[in-house]
């Protein structure tokens, strides 16, 4: 049988970096921790490695490259005509059909699970050291030609002008042992935002901090809003809500995300009612307690199928990045205020 | 006609003031006025880094700067964002690149540093000597692409730094009352290390070396121009010569002008770095600066912790974080002009001269530095067959304009509204470069100390000598040890003679100007932005430095 180069999360753990990248790891981490992430499936380096090799591209490549000499490609302008010849030579070469075949089918499988059609699926890349920035990821991905077109355009990224550049300029080879791909169901959010199971500035670890608004959870993680806030205690279980005004949410648009007003008669009520705040806070305790430190955790309610479905996106020891990404935050709103004179933030 | 004619971005006085009512002179860049070669490298690559500065970070009130070139000056103009509701879209995508900024610095930083050496490396492994025609126009073409990709860096990098720092002085002055007029502020910017001065460091142990192997005499007694000749004749001379030269090859990727490209290199010409060897050798004794910063970073250290007691217990996490990143512009400043301007500049440079030297033979041009007067393009259109053309009369021509703009000075701002007007467009726009560096504060007379002239404090400190004025690197040579300098602005090539002074003075710049930033490293008082003090003070006159209240006092009466 030839070599496995498709897991589902629930295959992975956070030992199986070098396997299918860092993202796909840690999905699979906390798909064993039971959290409920949104389901999918990951590829492996190998995959990757298959499609190269079967379809003769890592020879044409390396062909291609012969052109530059035994230095390979020189300066920006041959990086560019490198990048566009490899990208297009990649994109338009067809998935080997054996993979296609086995690709087609754990979609389906994905649909079956969601009980859609043609779910909506991200596929973001998963390298195996973060780069961030470096490679592509795709948002709102349905059926399972675009799925295919898609995954090959993410591999296609590995060969974009800034990551050629870095592997020339670091003495890497040109050709890398790949990344790894995530597939995985769009959660369409209602509500979002971050939950911290210790409180993030005082620490006190007997309360748990969660901080949501409508929409995406990207307002709430980068501060472009001010969030609902709700303190739980962990022992009283006594539930403290302090609601903002919420005046504006950030949706999904076709590609990407954009800002829309929120209905007015949304804007003044807490965006989580008391079933979803005992949820959440059941969901945090219990990531807490597999990970053994306080975790901050980045968490969607997806009702697009009539009920209310808590996914987690993310999670983080506090203990990392408890004083960093917060002062950030801060530090970002006051920056806007201060030397831009912002009136909003 | 009376311009270089070689771009569109050349000054149109009808059609560039409709479109933007006020024009400024970068007065630190740009006088004296630039070669043709130069200024069409700034006003395409320069403007271009700032606008793509501006734009992928979101800056939410401003798109950068336009440029324009007249009469060898640079121009620059603020493209302001005026929308609302654009301005708010700014701000949203301006915090998601905030963000990975403040979280990670010092990797960010890195990171570009990297980049920028890897193009470096492959840059300068390309032998300019033996290379095809058709080799050496594809290199002259990877040198400007750095070139642009080094402006790109450099403001996305400078926009944020300089960002910071004016939050911080923001955040101190409403809740300590603390801002650049006072010393304490100084205080807590200084002793920190920065590629500059491990460079400086570099040359004051070539000034022990040349004592140990016997050399110290010529450096001492020859004339500059000999330096090398003779150092080369003496036993071990060529050592010395090889190491400085390895040294060189690593560190000394940068001319006297930073922004200029027809000045030499140090890699060029050594005896330009020797003159500063030969400094530290009349100087004698040791590198100042480490021990003087140890005294400097305990100092600041004690202000550190005195400050953070007035600041309350759960705003002290984000107020530490501001304020070391603050801390960490000074360093920004001064390495970014080692590791980008200098760099790139000296390398495009090396293109150029090789064309230079391949246009004369082929008598294309009349002389290598002709060059200069050309743009990219003419060289690129000629450069398969030379010896088809005659650029000379095209050099001639803009020889003659530019020597004739040496003689002019360039009027500092082209507008059609009030200097005040203009002033107020520039604060509008919360440019952290322009209220940093273009703008600086504005000094607030304080007339109760009935003093000669009234800056701002850029380094603390207290100090009475002898004047110097240096209009131009030449006047250098003339310094004397425990003489003050009186400029009109310094650049990065004057650092090396920091050590000999005991003060300065500078007609512009803010706290993160060159004069500052080295001045607090050296623990010498700077007052900046007096405005007239190089026409006011005359090279002899005794005065008093008051680096505290931002203020000269001359002792020696005009």
């Amino acid at each position: 049988m030839a070599a496995k180069w498709l897991y589902w999360f629930d295959e992975l753990g956070i030992g199986d970096i070098e396997l299918v990248g860092k993202k796909c790891a840690n999905l699979g981490e906390m798909t064993k921790a039971k959290v409920s992430v949104p389901p999918g499936f990951a590829l492996s380096l190998e995959a990757y490695q298959r499609y190269m090799q079967i379809s003769g591209l890592t020879e044409e490549i390396s062909g291609f490259l012969q052109r530059f000499g035994e230095q390979g490609p020189g300066g920006y302008g041959e990086f560019l005509e490198a990048s566009s010849f490899i990208r297009e030579l990649m994109e338009t070469k067809p998935m080997p059909p054996d993979m296609a075949a086995e690709i087609r089918q754990n979609y389906r499988s994905l649909c079956i699970q969601c009980d859609q059609e043609d779910v909506a699926v991200a596929v973001r890349s998963s390298g195996p050291v973060s780069m961030p920035g470096a490679f592509e990821t795709y948002l709102n991905v349905r059926s399972e030609d675009d799925v295919i077109a898609h995954i090959v355009k993410v591999w296609a990224s590995t060969f974009t002008v800034q990551a050629i550049g870095h592997r020339v300029n670091n003495n890497h080879p040109l050709l890398i042992p790949g990344i790894g791909v995530a597939v995985l169901k769009m959660v369409q959010a209602k509500t979002a935002g971050v939950a911290f199971t210790m409180h993030p500035t005082t620490m006190d670890n007997t309360k748990v901090v969660i901080e949501g608004t409508w929409g995406l959870g990207e307002s709430v993680v980068g501060g472009g809003v001010s969030p609902d806030r709700i303190v739980v205690d962990k022992l009283t279980g006594e539930v403290e809500k302090h609601i903002n005004p919420k005046l504006q949410q950030v949706v999904y648009k076709d590609k990407g995300t954009h800002t829309v007003d929120v209905p007015e008669a949304l804007q003044n009520i807490l965006c989580l009612n008391d079933d979803e705040i005992r949820r959440l806070v059941a969901l945090a305790l219990q990531v807490e307690k597999y990970y053994g430190v306080a975790q901050d955790i980045e968490w969607v309610f997806d009702d697009s199928q009539g009920t209310s479905d808590l996914y987690l996106v993310q999670t983080r020891n506090i203990s990392v990045i408890k004083s960093r990404k917060k002062e950030a935050e801060q530090i970002a709103d006051m920056m806007l205020r201060r030397v831009f004179h912002s009136r909003v933030g | 006609m009376d311009s270089y004619d070689i771009t569109v971005f050349e000054f149109d006085e009808k059609v560039d003031l409709e479109k933007n009512p006020a024009w400024f002179l970068d007065a630190t860049h740009s006088v004296p006025p630039w070669t043709p070669m130069f200024g069409w490298s700034w006003v395409n690559y320069c403007r271009h880094g700032m606008q793509w500065g501006a734009e992928k970070l979101q800056l939410p009130t401003c798109k950068g700067w336009d440029w324009r070139l007249k009469d060898g000056g640079g121009y620059l103009a603020l493209l302001l964002v005026e929308d609302e509701e654009e301005i708010r879209r700014r701000e949203e995508g301006f915090r998601k690149q905030l963000i990975p900024f403040l979280e990670d610095y010092d990797g960010m930083w890195q990171g570009y540093v990297n980049e920028m050496l890897g193009h470096y490396q492959r840059l300068k492994a390309f032998d300019i000597d033996t290379a095809s025609n058709i080799d050496l126009m594809d290199h002259l073409e990877d040198a400007f692409r750095v070139n642009k990709r080094m402006w790109e860096i450099h403001f996305y990098m400078m926009y944020l730094v300089f960002g910071v720092f004016i939050l911080f002085e923001s955040v101190c002055k409403e809740m300590l009352d603390l801002d650049d007029t006072k010393p304490e502020f100084h205080k807590l910017m200084r002793g920190f290390d920065n590629k500059v001065f491990q460079v400086d460091k570099a040359l004051w142990q070539f000034a022990k070396r040349a004592r140990e192997l016997e050399l110290a005499e010529i450096l001492l007694t020859a004339k500059p121009e000999n330096y090398i000749k003779e150092i080369e004749a003496a036993p071990n001379g060529r050592q010395f010569m090889q190491e400085f030269r390895d040294f060189l090859w690593e560190d000394g990727w940068r001319a006297n002008r930073m922004s200029e490209f027809n000045l030499p290199s140090w890699v060029e010409e050594p005896s330009l770095a020797l003159v500063n060897v030969q400094k530290f050798l009349v100087k004698g004794g040791d590198f100042d600066l480490d021990q003087e910063r140890q005294k400097l970073a305990a100092e600041r250290k004690e202000i550190e912790r005195s400050i953070l007691t007035k600041v309350p217990e759960e705003q002290r996490d984000w107020f530490t974080a501001i304020m070391q990143l603050a801390q960490k512009s000074s360093s920004f400043s001064e390495e970014h002009n080692h590791y980008f301007d200098l760099w790139t500049h000296a390398l495009v440079r090396r293109a150029l001269v090789a064309w230079g030297r391949r246009l004369t033979a082929t008598g294309t041009i009349g002389k290598p530095d002709d060059i200069f007067f050309l743009i990219p393009d003419e060289i690129y259109k000629v450069g398969l067959n030379p010896v088809m053309h005659d650029l000379k009369p095209v050099v001639a021509r803009r020889r003659s304009e530019w020597q004739k703009y040496q003689q002019q000075e360039n009027p500092p701002l082209i507008s059609t509204i009030s200097l005040e007007e203009a002033m107020q467009q520039m604060i509008k726009s919360n440019d952290p470069i322009v209220l940093k560096v273009v703008v600086g504060s504005f000094p607030v007379p304080k007339t109760e100390l009935k003093a000669d002239l009234y800056g701002i404090s850029g380094s603390p400190g207290v100090a009475e000598g002898v004047a110097r004025v240096v209009l131009n690197d030449a006047d250098l040579a003339e310094l004397k040890s425990g003489e003050i300098l009186v400029a009109p602005s310094t650049y990065p090539s004057w650092t090396p003679v920091f050590p000999l002074l005991s003060g300065v003075v500078v007609d512009r710049g803010a706290s993160l100007s060159h004069a500052a930033i080295v001045g607090r490293e050296y623990g010498i008082p700077v007052v900046m932005n007096v405005f007239d003090g190089s026409k006011r003070i005359k090279t002899g006159q005794k005065i008093r430095v008051d680096g505290d209240m931002g203020v000269v006092y001359f002792i020696d009466q005009e």
